[in-house]
């Protein structure tokens, strides 16, 4: 807690660190890396694609200021950007593995993938790590920029959960030997397509954007569209990321002309709520476009009428916030603390795994009050 | 001592209430030799009679290093002092005062070692009733009435009070680490009852009120069976018993609208930002 930056380790009555590691056979986990890879390559494609096409843009519930943003974007080109790190939500099914999302604008976890499963390995012999997200960052980083320089991690003031991922990854920064600051929106400066911190004299060697793409029109802060334009300081993740990350991104798929094959495999059906309005409860689930760990994710299963009702109206009334997607069924976990879901969060960094940590759950969806767990390879299995 | 020894006395291991015990303030501290800065913590404190009763838990929810110091003396009669801050430290120019917090969590974290209190020592959660201190008024309003604990401006205890008070000629800035307190921050009211607590005392001080981010989880205490009462230390412990407003989801409603906009504006829900210069 003290060294890897985790501060929420109690929600409520519900500590949120397993004491125990699940284990995975290396023949799985060297499966997953590889479709995580693959999916991390289309998405790629399907973004640089998405930011060409305009149209497009408008059904994945971008907020206005965005997508004026991003049409800019298109015409004069994105700013740099390094570490690219996306995060694949995986369940295991009857049917295989399957992917939820990707969190592909600022997925986080990295303390529980690194910090916190690295404690737990070496209490069992013959386990290893799946990778160590947060040091791949830093040295992706580390390699792509000026290695005298200052990198700020930007994130929300006031939001603990977020202040600890930065601070966490601002700790590897430091051990490669670069200077790395906090701060919050407010402090930033941009002139001439240079960031600055508010006062500072240099520019800043790079930015690592912790706070969501779509809070940044509404933060107030002049400049802050060089975010996605006209910047010539590298960021990470960059801002066309907003794009994947959207709930809605499979509505747009068999309108790209980028072969989508593996998401089309891995990832359950998607539609427009309306279309399932009449049969919802044939195995929906309706999730907000920019919902964050699961704080818009609705179903019959585990929603009250009443907050299902609410949750349609608002569908019905702002369409393009929502997605309405088949829900599959997760094969159950037996855990020392009895029988849970789960959701497996394998990183890609740069185009490759970098490691993967398990979240769990005894409700039947994954969300914000999961217990994160160490996932650890069984070798020679 | 180093930091992990700090938080160990604060969340000493097998203790029922270590889990709660926010990890920030320990997280933030120097690695090795931790030292209070300025802390001269007084822990010969007036502690009321019902406090120590058998069956009684404490949400002491006073200013800063106050809350600290009263938890501490709490713990010579077997309480269990448990920090729940969550304002983050490490910003230069915080409108929260939480070097002092830290400070007196460091001072005081020998004595309270020495203490070695029961594993299942009843808790006082120990909140600063200053993390959602209201936005400075204006100058000109002048202070309203002469509790010396009601000028926001004072509120902030600023650790440099000439710079404070010259804050327009140096167009300072302050960045604002208000937080607020949530539901899931405590243990459930079904987990204090199963650990043999039947009442909850709110300690504050010149207030008889339940700060809004407070209410709910007062309110699903209530709903499991505590008694709620609310102390007032600033006036000779007067003390009233509370129950939910009647119109609890409407406090709800107004209170997740109030956040945003009561913290430091910032329609992202974010609470951070820095506060302008006072208009003088």
């Amino acid at each position: 807690m003290l060294e890897h930056c985790k501060w929420d380790p109690q929600v409520g009555d519900r500590a949120t660190l397993a004491p125990f590691p699940v284990f995975i056979s290396g023949a799985d986990w060297a499966h997953l890396a590889g479709l995580a890879e693959k999916l991390a390559a289309e998405t790629e494609v399907a973004e640089r694609e998405l930011l060409q096409r305009r149209t497009l843009l408008k059904q994945l519930g971008l907020p206005r200021a965005l997508q004026r943003e991003f049409a800019r974007a298109a015409e004069v080109g994105e700013p740099p950007s390094f570490a690219r790190v996306l995060r694949f939500d995986f369940h295991f099914t009857r049917e295989g593995w399957r992917v939820s999302e990707v969190n592909s604008d600022v997925p986080g976890g990295y303390s529980e993938a690194q910090g916190f499963s690295s404690l737990m390995a070496e209490y069992f012999p013959g386990h290893h790590l799946t990778g160590s997200p947060a040091s791949t960052w830093a040295k992706g980083a580390a390699l792509a920029l000026d290695p005298a320089g200052e990198i700020a991690l930007l994130s929300a003031p006031g939001y603990m959960e977020d202040v600890q991922v930065v601070a966490y990854l601002a700790s590897f920064l430091r051990a490669q030997g670069m200077k790395a600051r906090l701060v919050g929106p407010r402090e930033l400066r941009w002139r001439s397509g240079q960031a600055f911190l508010a006062g500072a004299q240099r520019p800043l060697a790079g930015v690592f954007r912790f706070y969501q793409l779509e809070w940044l029109p509404a933060c107030g802060q002049p400049g802050w569209f060089h975010f996605l334009h006209g910047a010539v300081t590298p960021v990470s993740n960059p801002a066309r990321a907003a794009l994947s990350e959207s709930k809605r991104f499979p509505l747009v798929w068999r309108e790209l002309r980028t072969p989508l094959t593996e998401f089309a495999r891995a990832m359950p059906e998607s539609c427009a709520p309306r279309e399932v309005l009449g049969r919802f409860d044939e195995g929906w689930v309706l999730k907000g476009s920019y919902s964050n760990c699961g704080d818009a994710v609705f179903s019959n299963r585990w929603t009250s009428a009443g907050a299902l009702r609410a949750a349609w109206a608002r569908a019905l009334l702002a369409p393009s916030g929502w997605v309405a997607q088949r829900e599959f069924e997760v094969a159950p976990l037996e855990t020392p603390l009895g029988t849970m879901t789960h959701c497996l969060g394998v990183y890609v960094i740069d185009g490759r795994a970098a490691g993967a940590y398990l979240r769990l759950s005894p409700a039947q969806f994954v969300d914000a009050y999961a217990i994160d767990t160490a996932l650890l390879v069984e070798e020679g299995a | 001592m180093n930091k992990k020894d700090v938080f160990d006395a604060w969340a000493p291991s097998g203790a029922c209430w270590s889990d709660w015990v926010k990890p920030v303030l320990f997280a933030s501290l120097p690695e090795n030799d931790v030292e209070p800065r300025e802390a001269e913590l007084d822990i010969e404190r007036e502690i009321s009679p019902t406090w120590t009763a058998p069956g009684v838990a404490l949400v002491l929810d006073l200013p800063g290093d106050d809350s600290v110091e009263v938890g501490l003396a709490l713990a010579k009669h077997g309480i269990r002092p448990v920090p729940l801050f969550n304002a983050l430290p490490g910003f230069p120019n915080s409108l929260v005062d939480v070097d002092r917090i830290q400070s007196a969590l460091v001072a005081s974290a020998q004595a309270l070692r020495n203490m070695a209190l029961a594993a299942d020592a009843p808790p006082a959660f120990l909140l600063d009733s200053l993390r959602r201190a209201r936005r400075p008024r204006r100058r000109e309003d002048g202070p309203r009435d002469g509790r010396d604990d009601y000028d926001p401006w004072r509120a902030f205890r600023p650790r440099d009070q000439q710079r404070w008070e010259n804050r327009d000629r140096w167009q300072e800035r302050y960045f604002d680490n208000r937080s607020v307190s949530f539901t899931t921050d405590f243990p459930s009211g079904t987990t204090l009852c199963a650990r043999g607590i039947r009442q909850l005392i709110l300690v504050r001080r010149w207030s008889l009120q339940v700060p809004g981010d407070l209410v709910a989880t007062l309110a699903g205490w209530h709903r499991a069976g505590l008694t709620i009462e609310i102390q007032d230390i600033g006036a000779e412990h007067v003390s009233v018993p509370w129950v939910p407003p009647r119109l609890l989801w409407l406090h709800r409603l107004w209170f997740q609208v109030l956040i945003p906009l009561l913290l430091m504006r910032d329609r992202t829900g974010a609470f951070g930002g820095y506060l302008p210069p006072a208009s003088s």
